[in-house]
Parts: C-alpha cells; structure tokens; sequence
C-alpha cells in the first residue's frame, strides 16, 4: 500500500549561508495493507522526517512515496498536488505527532471531533463519538469539555491519539505515541491500535520503547 | 487534480505606481529587497501574484508591511484597480470569466452578491453613527432585499452569530470594543452568504484574549459556512490557526506557497526561514 523510494530529506538553511543539513539519508522500504511497520534507529536519525515526507509537513528532497489511495488511486506523495494532499489527509491518512497543537478556547471533545466533522458527519455524532474515545483513554470527566492547553503532557497526548483515530485512518503515522504516557493509559493506547489494526488500517510507527514496537508492529526496519 | 473548481483563480496580478520603465521587473522584487525601481522611481506594490481558491477552503497571504499582500486583497475587492492580471471567478451556474474586465457596475453588483471583507480598521468597514444592525441592513439592501421585517431579522440573526448581544443592535458601533466592532464588521461581511470572505488583518491590534475569540468565531463560522475564504495577514500564528494552505509575500511578490504547516515545518525561502525563525511560539 506504501512503498517508500530511496527517500531523502535535506535541509538548506540561509541563516547558516546555505549550508546543507542531511535529516533524511536515502531510505526505501514498503508496507502492505493491513501491516504494521516500525521505524527504528537512535534519535537524530531521520525517523520522525521520514513520517513527516509522507505526511507531507516536509517536502521530501529525492526519492518516491507511492501510496494506493482509495480515492485518487496510486499517487507519489512526493510530487502530489497541495489539494489532493489535503483531500489524503482528511480521508485516509492519520498522523501523531510528538507535540499537540491545538486552537485556544476549543474543548478537548471539539478538537478530538474535528477530523470526523471535516469528513461530513454531523457534529453530534462526531462529538458523542470524541467523548467515547477519550473515556476510553481515561480523560477525567471535568476535562472533556476543557481547552487541552490545560491539560497535563500525557492528557495532550491521549488527546492527540483519540484526535489522530478517530476518523480510522486507511494509513496511520505513529511518532512515539505512547511517549509521555503511564502504564494503564499505554495498554488502552495498543488496545485502540490493535482495534484499528484488526480492521484493516495499515500503520508505519516509531516506538521508543522495544517491547512496545515488538509487540505492535509485524515487521522492524532498521535505519 | 481531484476533480474540484476553484472559485478563484487570480493570475498575474500586477500593480505599479509611478510611470514604470523596461527595467522595473527585472530590479526589484524580493532578490534586491526592494519594490521600488532604482532607474525610474515607480513602486511595484505587487507582481505576478497567483493562486487558485477552492470551495470551503481557507488560503492564508503572510508577509510584513509593504509586501504587497493588502494590495492584492484590494484588488480583488475592486477597491482598487490591477494594472495587469486576471480574476478568474467561477459562480455556480456560470461562465468563469476574468471580472477584471467588467464594468464598474457589474463590478459592484458582484462585490455586493458575491464577496464579504473584514478590514483591520472598523471605520473603513462600518459606518460609526450609524447603528450595528442599520450597518448589516445597508448591506443587505445593496444585495436586494427589500422586507424591512425580514432584514431586521437577519440582523439580528447574523449579530447573535457572531456574538455581538442583540439587545445592542441599535446602539452604533462607535459606542462598541474593538472586538465587537470586528464582530459587527464579520457579521456585515456575511450577511449576503458570500461566496468569497476576504479578511485583512482582522486580528491585529485587538488584546489576545479578544483576538481569540475573534478567531474563534471564524473558524467557527467558517466550519458552518463553507465559505472560501482569503486571510491575509503579517501573524504567522493567525495563518497556522486559520488557514490550510498560504502564500509568503515579500517586496510585492510571492516568494514561497505551500500546505501551511509545511511553510512553517519546512520553509525554504530566505525570508521565509527568517519569519518562521523570528516567530513567537
């Protein structure tokens, strides 16, 4: 369903006189649909800017990013048109990240229920559906309706993931999803995961943590 | 392409003061830090400016005083005339054609059906004396409606909307905060569900805490609306919060376009690099 071609991502930077900084060396690997696939090697890597060509939040320097996509048919993520990489983003492809963004004065509810009302559903549905994930993440009831910039590191982070699910993404990027989280908060994290991934969702993820990436992904690739 | 139409299609927009010369072009423009031309003195306020505007979409300009980027929102709103370029508007159920070319009455008949602004000043939006709602009722006039009942209505409705208090609907906005009044300027803008909201600098000079309601409120009139909408703004914050996808102006030219987050993730202008960098976080 994936298949990366020797990927590369360099950085030019003008305050430094143009010098140019390797984030990405070539890589090439590819991931069938339904499989899992982790992404590992010590920090400073690339790990993290390989998920960020896909997703498009860098512009990938060399190389190919062939996705079969369910609605534009087989595209090179590299090369493809700014809309068509919006129209992937709300319709197939889910990405978490590291750090939350989120708009001030919005609640946790709200944020998490975003990607499934750009998608058309109506905004009860969304929400109700925004509350049961994050229940099931463990969010404290008084926070459900609360700004996440409120919120503690691994409360932002649940939100992140519910935010990231819950509109079952075909393609799922993980970057250390469970990162800033305890032990019960990670076991619901792989639970949903795995849910996901029963269904048919095909995941590339970065695990800081080996048991962890052990036990979630069908194949590790090291960098 | 999936398919979809722009709703706009601006193309080599160009406005010059001064007479201009052959050279002009060729010196000056973000490469030499400069909009004016050194051999004749005219003033390039913005050059080969292009984008496409989809449907629901919210495009962001990002650039700092004098790169042009009011210029080309100007233009677009017939407030000022392009030197070169076209606008290419597609309504439902019509012909695109380049409105440049239309008289100033067809100009006007569809700036007054087709197209809201914001401006950062309320007094070049509103009229101060006169009341909130007589504001959104002059507007609505100019779009064809008659039924005096009907308009106060729909005054009252866009007022509630953009949570400015009905109650307060025949107070002029003079009496009004700078956040209202940019309240009553967006409640003004929508009135005639536009097809093209243009917003200038909407936020600046407000508190933050005003400032974000204010954003709020777009984006979640905007979620609602569908509305195709152009944000310009110099805060890169304003655009990451607003818009999808931007254009980075300098010395009256676009130096970089892209998907916003990756105008911020990645920049590869220069220029760009050094706002993202220079940026509060």
């Amino acid at each position: 369903m994936l298949q990366v071609d020797q990927l590369s991502k360099t950085f030019k930077v003008h305050s430094l006189g143009g010098k140019e900084i390797l984030g990405v060396p070539p890589c090439s690997f590819s991931v069938e649909e339904g499989k899992s696939l982790a992404l590992s090697a010590p920090s400073g890597r690339g790990k993290s800017s390989i998920l960020k060509c896909i997703y498009r939040s860098y512009l990938p320097s060399s190389g190919r990013i062939l996705l079969q996509s369910r609605s534009l048919g087989p595209v090179d993520l590299a090369q493809l048109d700014e809309h068509d990489v919006l129209t992937l983003r709300e319709e197939e492809m889910g990405y978490v990240t590291q750090f939350l963004r989120v708009i001030p004065r919005l609640s946790a509810i709200e944020v998490v229920a975003d990607p499934l009302c750009r998608r058309g559903v109506k905004r009860a549905e969304a929400e109700a559906e925004a509350e049961r994930l994050l229940r099931c993440l463990k969010i404290p009831e008084p926070l459900l309706e609360a700004s996440p910039i409120t919120f503690s590191g691994g409360e932002q982070q649940r939100v992140n993931i519910a935010r990231a699910l819950i509109a079952r993404p075909r393609l799922l990027l993980l970057d250390e999803p469970t990162a800033s989280l305890d032990r019960e908060s990670v076991e619901r994290v792989m639970d949903m995961l795995n849910d996901l991934k029963a269904s048919g969702s095909t995941m590339l993820m970065i695990f800081h943590d080996k048991e962890l990436m052990y036990r979630m992904a069908d194949e590790v690739m090291e960098l | 392409m999936s398919g979809k139409t722009p709703v706009l299609q601006a193309r080599n927009l160009m406005r010059r003061y001064g007479e201009g010369c052959p050279t002009c072009l060729a010196k000056t423009g973000a490469a030499y830090g400069r909009n004016m031309c050194p051999d004749c003195g005219a003033v390039l306020a913005c050059r080969d400016v292009s984008f496409d505007l989809y449907n629901r979409e919210v495009l962001g300009i990002v650039g700092e005083s004098g790169s042009g980027k009011s210029t080309v929102l100007k233009m677009l709103h017939f407030d000022m005339e392009a030197d070169e370029g076209e606008m290419m508007l597609h309504v439902e159920g019509q012909e695109p054609e380049n409105v440049f070319a239309w008289s100033s009455f067809q100009k006007r008949m569809l700036r007054n059906a087709q197209m809201g602004i914001v401006y950062q000043h309320p007094h070049l939006g509103l009229r101060m004396k006169i009341s909130a709602g007589g504001n959104i009722a002059e507007r609505l006039l100019m779009a064809g409606w008659r039924n005096v009942g009907q308009i106060r209505e729909r005054a009252a409705e866009l007022l509630e909307r953009t949570e400015v208090p009905v109650e307060r609907m025949d107070e002029p906005p003079a009496s009004f905060s700078g956040g209202m009044q940019q309240r009553v300027q967006i409640a003004k803008a929508l009135s005639n569900e536009p097809a093209l909201l243009l917003l200038d600098e909407v936020t600046t000079g407000l508190d933050v805490s005003v400032q974000a309601r204010v954003l709020d409120l777009i984006r979640r009139l905007q979620e609602n609306l569908h509305v195709a909408t152009l944000v310009v703004s110099h805060d890169l914050g304003v655009i990451r919060m607003l818009s999808t996808r931007c254009l980075v102006m300098k010395n009256g030219e676009v130096v970089e376009s892209g998907l916003t987050d990756q105008i911020l993730e990645d920049p590869q202008h220069p220029y760009t690099q050094l706002l993202v960098s220079s940026a509060l976080r």
